[in-house]
């Protein structure tokens, strides 16, 4: 049973951590509580994601997940992809440089670069079947997920009408967790 | 039927005790099955309701949002049944959920122990892309037993009802079936009442045709009583010597009359017995009456006066004699019982023209008067039924006014009676006047004088008695007579060649009758005249006299003497007179 991230609470006590969280905590003390989470919630939306056929051919093909631009994560997002499976696919990490080359990703964290910051490498991968996820620390680029601190906790809101653009369907459950929805047009 | 009855009220004591039982065992299983399938209703609605929030909760358990979790669980709030709901992790640790009852929740998740009596309990996986992230669970109650009883009440209410039917109908039965045995019980009784009354009814029937007997045995013997009387008093004075000739001939005309007298009671007798048919003659009422009186008047003792009002030309009527001077002496007879410290008797005749009285217009009206204590209102409507009487026991036979009406009915008249108690009685006949002339009637019969030895008579009679008057009479009339006791006698005279020229047989005797001596007689001498004479002709009745001439008893001499002298003329080829009885 592949471990799932539990708790990531930034005000988070012990007592309430699961194992994978309090080893999360173990193991990347330097990195912050919400930074973990953000690591922890990056593979799992590949459950709640599907892509139109092609985007992953092979039954056993990875979901790719690629980091382009800085990289807030280090080892954790690998730890966690690691654990994480979509059916029988396992979840591979890839860094970027840019979005040069990124069109074979599924789900990309758009951290932005000096040379091209998150807004604009969503602009570069809009239309794509790949699953852009931005964060409000990082640039003002926002992807189809948007990550945001809300009464202190890691949240995030969904864009669902460029999900739509992109040709990938979001899971309600998952919608039903979003702080905002942007829906699709009805007459897709 | 008691058996029937018995058995079938056996099978009732066994059978509506049995099927009350089996009723209420049925009702127990239905309700035990209804609990059991209700039982399984709820742990897989509560299965149901696991699985539902296992589905709506995944994401808010892999991302960890307990707020949406929360919210979820608490969506099962809105179901009373729902106790306990519980969102625990992949390892079974206590995420979100909710508890309605004092208890809390368990922070791990519990073992599954099955439900027990009043909790329904139910588990599901949380599961994500094939992988179980999370266990919800849920615990509920199930209805409180009051609640789930009061589901079953209609069903228990059911069956009560229906024992309780079958338990009245079967009481019924047994209650009826003993009714049943009351009223079988009640109608013997009254079948046996009804058989035994009916027993009592004959009893009285037969008692009272006895006392009919009775009356008119003694009615008779009282008549006769009274003509043996007068023909013993007769005789004895005939007996006494030196007697003038006038008292000599009224004593001998008196034993001759009330020798009449005695055949006139017999046939009327018989004509009560139905055996004698009317022979109507054409009659002058006067002269009959008159002729009566002679002989009524000496019977009627000495404080009857005897009086008549005879109309001068009085009608001819055409009826029956003998059957006319019986009612002439019924009616006389009562009136004189009627006055037993005397009184008068008035006979009147009188012509009826006016044709109201009569159908026919004509008539000839008989009335006989007396002034006697007269007839209650009551016995009044009474005295023409047979054997009425108001006479003693041996008085009267209560055929006398009986014989009256019968005779004035059938001769195509009536009778009448109206009384007044205290004042007397007058009883009127009405007879219809005839059309033809009266025989003249004699006033005495010539006596047959032998005119020649006229013949052998074979004299056929049992009797010892009337034998020997038959022979002096015959004798007297210039036969000469060869007797026989028997029909066999008789059979043997003639075949040892005795000579008779006529055969005069009684036909009642024991052994041979009188008949069948006639016919045996008749295959031996086909010319030889045979009359046949009975006092009682039942046997002439039945079978017929076969063409023999009949002599009723008692005969007079004069008629015995025609009889015999028509047959012997026949004999003799002379035959001038038909065959008939006498």
């Amino acid at each position: 049973m592949a471990g799932t991230a539990l708790h990531p609470l930034v005000f988070g006590f012990g007592l309430l951590f699961a194992a994978s969280a309090i080893e999360v905590a173990a193991t990347a003390q330097s990195t912050p509580l919400e930074t973990q989470v953000k690591a922890a919630f990056l593979p799992k939306f590949a459950a709640y994601v599907s892509w139109p056929a092609g985007a992953i051919r092979a039954p056993d093909d990875p979901v790719l997940l690629c980091i382009i631009g800085q990289d807030p994560f280090g080892r954790n997002i690998d730890e966690t992809a690691a654990r994480q499976q979509v059916d029988l696919h396992p979840i591979q990490v890839r860094r970027l440089e840019s979005t040069a080359g990124a069109d074979h990703c599924n789900i990309a964290f758009l951290g932005g670069s000096a040379k091209q910051n998150a807004a604009a490498m969503e602009e570069a991968l809009r239309g794509l079947p790949i699953l852009t996820v931005t964060d409000a620390n990082l640039g003002t680029g926002r992807g189809i997920v948007h990550f945001a601190l809300q009464g202190g906790r890691v949240r995030f809101h969904i864009n669902d009408a460029l999900a739509a653009r992109s040709n990938l369907a979001i899971s309600a459950r998952l919608l039903s967790l979003a702080i905002s929805v942007k829906p699709r047009a009805r007459a897709s | 039927m008691k058996i029937a009855s018995i058995f079938t009220r056996r099978v009732l004591a066994i059978f509506v005790p049995l099927a009350v039982l089996s009723l209420l065992l049925a009702g127990l299983w239905v309700i035990y099955q209804n609990e059991q399938s209700y039982r399984q209703e709820q742990q897989r609605a509560a299965r149901v309701q696991a699985e539902i929030l296992a589905a709506s909760v995944t994401a808010a358990l892999d991302f960890g949002d307990k707020a949406a979790a929360q919210e979820s669980a608490d969506a099962l709030r809105a179901n009373p049944q729902v106790q306990v709901a519980g969102i625990y992790d992949a390892n079974g640790n206590r995420f979100v959920g909710y508890t309605r009852t004092q208890t809390l929740l368990p922070p791990r998740l519990p073992e599954m122990s099955g439900s027990d009596e009043t909790r329904v309990r139910a588990i599901a996986p949380v599961i994500r892309s094939g992988a179980k992230i999370g266990t919800v669970y849920l615990a509920g109650t199930v209805d409180p037993l009051s609640r789930r009883l009061s589901r079953y009440a209609m069903i228990a209410l059911l069956v009560v009802m229906t024992s309780l039917v079958l338990a009245i109908l079967g009481y019924g039965q047994v209650a009826l079936s003993r009714v049943n045995r009351t009223l079988a019980e009640a109608n013997r009784e009254l079948q046996f009442q009804m058989e035994e009354r009916s027993r009592t009814e004959e009893q009285l029937r037969e008692a009272q045709k006895m006392q009919a007997l009775g009356q008119l045995t003694g009615g008779i013997a009282h008549d006769f009583n009274n003509l043996l009387a007068v023909i013993q008093g007769s005789a004895d004075i005939l007996q006494r010597p030196g007697l003038s000739e006038e008292k000599r001939l009224r004593f001998t005309n008196a034993i001759i009359d009330a020798s009449s007298r005695g055949a006139l009671l017999t046939g009327q007798l018989l004509a009560f017995a139905r055996r004698q048919p009317l022979r109507p003659e054409v009659l002058d009422l006067n002269h009959r009456i008159l002729t009566m009186l002679v002989m009524l008047q000496p019977t009627l003792g000495p404080n009857i006066t005897l009086k008549t009002q005879l109309e001068k030309m009085l009608l001819p009527v055409e009826v029956d004699p003998g059957q006319f001077e019986a009612a002439l002496l019924n009616i006389i007879v009562n009136a004189r019982d009627a006055m037993p410290d005397g009184g008068e008797i008035t006979i009147s005749t009188r012509n009826v023209t006016d044709g109201k009285e009569v159908e026919r217009g004509q008539a000839v009206a008989v009335a006989i008067q007396d002034n006697g204590g007269g007839i209650r209102q009551d016995h009044l409507k009474h005295v023409f039924e047979p054997f009425f009487t108001t006479k003693e026991v041996g008085k009267g036979t209560g055929l006398g006014l009986s014989q009256v009406y019968g005779f004035a009915a059938q001769s195509g008249g009536e009778a009448r009676i109206d009384s007044e108690v205290g004042r007397g009685t007058t009883l009127t006949i009405l007879l219809p006047a005839s059309d033809k002339v009266p025989q003249v009637a004699q006033e005495k019969e010539q006596l047959p004088v032998a005119r020649e030895p006229s013949g052998h008579v074979l004299l056929v009679e049992d009797n010892e008695d009337v034998g020997n008057l038959a022979e002096t009479l015959l004798d007297e009339l210039g036969h000469t007579v060869v007797r026989a006791r028997s029909g066999l006698e008789a059979l043997r005279l003639a075949d040892d060649g005795a000579r008779f020229d006529i055969v005069f047989s009684d036909v009642v005797m024991p052994g041979m009758t009188g008949l069948e001596l006639a016919k045996k007689l008749k295959q031996r001498l086909p010319e030889l005249p045979i009359i046949l004479t009975t006092g009682y002709s039942d046997r002439i009745t039945a079978v017929g006299s076969q063409g023999f001439p009949v002599l009723r008893k008692p005969y007079r001499m004069e008629t015995l003497a025609v009889a015999v002298d028509e047959a012997l003329a026949i004999q003799r080829g002379h035959a001038h007179f038909s065959m008939g009885r006498y």
